[in-house]
C-alpha cells in the first residue's frame, strides 16, 4: 500500500536501460566508482563504462535527494558537481562516487556522489531511471 | 605533403600541469575531440594553428596511435585518465586536479594539463629554421 502511494507521488526525470557492461567495470565498483556513457561512446569508453540507451535528456537538472534506481536499487544523490549535469546530457556520462569513498569536500565537477549500501549489481536490460519523490 | 606546426597549450588561470607541445605528425595527424555535442573551439584552434585534422572522438574516434592530442571536458574521473593511459596528450577544458588516487602518477605531468577553455590559451611556436 505505502509503494502504491510513493509510486502515485513520484516523477520520473529520466529513464533508460544498459546496454553493455565494460571489462573494467566491476574494478571500477571495487574502487566504489561507475561509470555511464551513452551506448554510441568509442570503444575504450564502453570498456570502463556501463553504457546505457540515453535516447532522451532529462527534463530537469537532477539534485541532492532525487534516487537513481538501476533495477530495483536505490541510489540516492547526496551532491552533483558542476559539470555533470552538461555531460549528462550530451554524452548520457555520470561519475557516480559511492560515499564510502569520498565525501563531498574532494569531489570532481564531474562527479556524482551517492548513498548505496552493498554491491550495486548490473545486467544488461537493466531499467535505470531518476526519481524525485 | 602537409607541413605541421608545434603549439604551445598553457593556462592563462586555474587548472592543472602544463604547458604541454603539440605537433602532429603523418603518422599522429588527427586532433580529436571528445567534448559533448560540439567541437571545442580549443580543438579548431590546435587544428587550425598546426594543421592537424579534427576529428570528433565521440561519434567518429581515430586510432589512439593516430591522435596527436584529445581535448576533452572530462569532470575529472573517465577520460582524464583513460586518454592518458593510452599515451595521449589530454587536454581538459575545466580546471580540474587529476585525483589523487590516479594510477598514472608521474605519466600524468606530461600527458595531461586542465584549465584550457579558451583559444588564447595556444599559440604558434615560431619554428627557427
Amino acid at each position: 500500500m505505502i509503494d502504491e502511494i510513493m509510486e502515485g507521488s513520484m516523477r520520473i526525470l529520466y529513464e533508460s536501460t544498459i546496454t553493455s557492461i565494460g571489462s573494467s567495470v566491476q574494478g571500477l565498483l571495487d574502487e566504489k566508482i561507475c561509470i555511464f556513457f551513452a551506448e554510441n561512446a568509442p570503444e575504450e569508453l564502453k570498456e570502463i563504462s556501463v553504457c546505457h540507451t540515453h535516447e532522451k535528456p532529462p527534463w530537469y537538472n537532477f539534485r541532492s535527494r532525487d534516487i537513481i534506481r538501476i533495477g530495483d536499487q536505490e541510489l540516492e544523490i547526496l551532491a552533483i558537481g558542476k559539470v555533470a549535469m552538461k555531460t549528462f546530457k550530451e554524452l548520457g556520462h555520470f561519475s557516480i562516487k559511492f560515499r564510502q569513498r569520498d565525501d563531498i569536500e574532494n569531489m570532481l565537477p564531474g562527479d556524482v556522489l551517492v548513498e548505496f549500501n552493498g554491491n550495486l549489481s548490473l545486467q544488461e536490460g537493466m531499467k535505470i531511471q531518476v526519481v524525485r519523490i | 605533403m602537409t607541413k605541421y606546426k608545434t603549439v604551445k597549450i598553457e593556462r592563462r588561470g586555474a587548472g592543472w600541469g602544463g604547458p604541454m607541445y603539440i605537433t602532429p605528425t603523418a603518422e599522429k595527424p588527427y586532433i580529436a575531440c571528445c567534448t559533448g555535442l560540439a567541437i571545442h573551439k580549443v580543438a579548431k584552434e590546435i587544428a587550425k594553428l598546426t594543421g592537424g585534422e579534427l576529428r570528433d572522438a565521440f561519434r567518429n574516434p581515430p586510432p589512439f596511435e593516430q591522435m596527436a592530442c584529445m581535448v576533452t571536458d572530462c569532470g575529472g574521473t573517465a577520460r582524464c585518465e583513460m586518454y592518458p593511459s593510452k599515451d595521449v596528450p589530454t587536454i581538459c577544458v575545466f580546471p580540474i586536479s587529476p585525483p589523487a588516487t590516479s594510477k598514472l602518477g608521474d605519466k600524468l605531468n606530461d600527458l595531461l594539463i586542465t584549465g584550457i577553455n579558451s583559444p588564447k590559451c595556444v599559440t604558434l611556436v615560431e619554428d627557427n629554421e
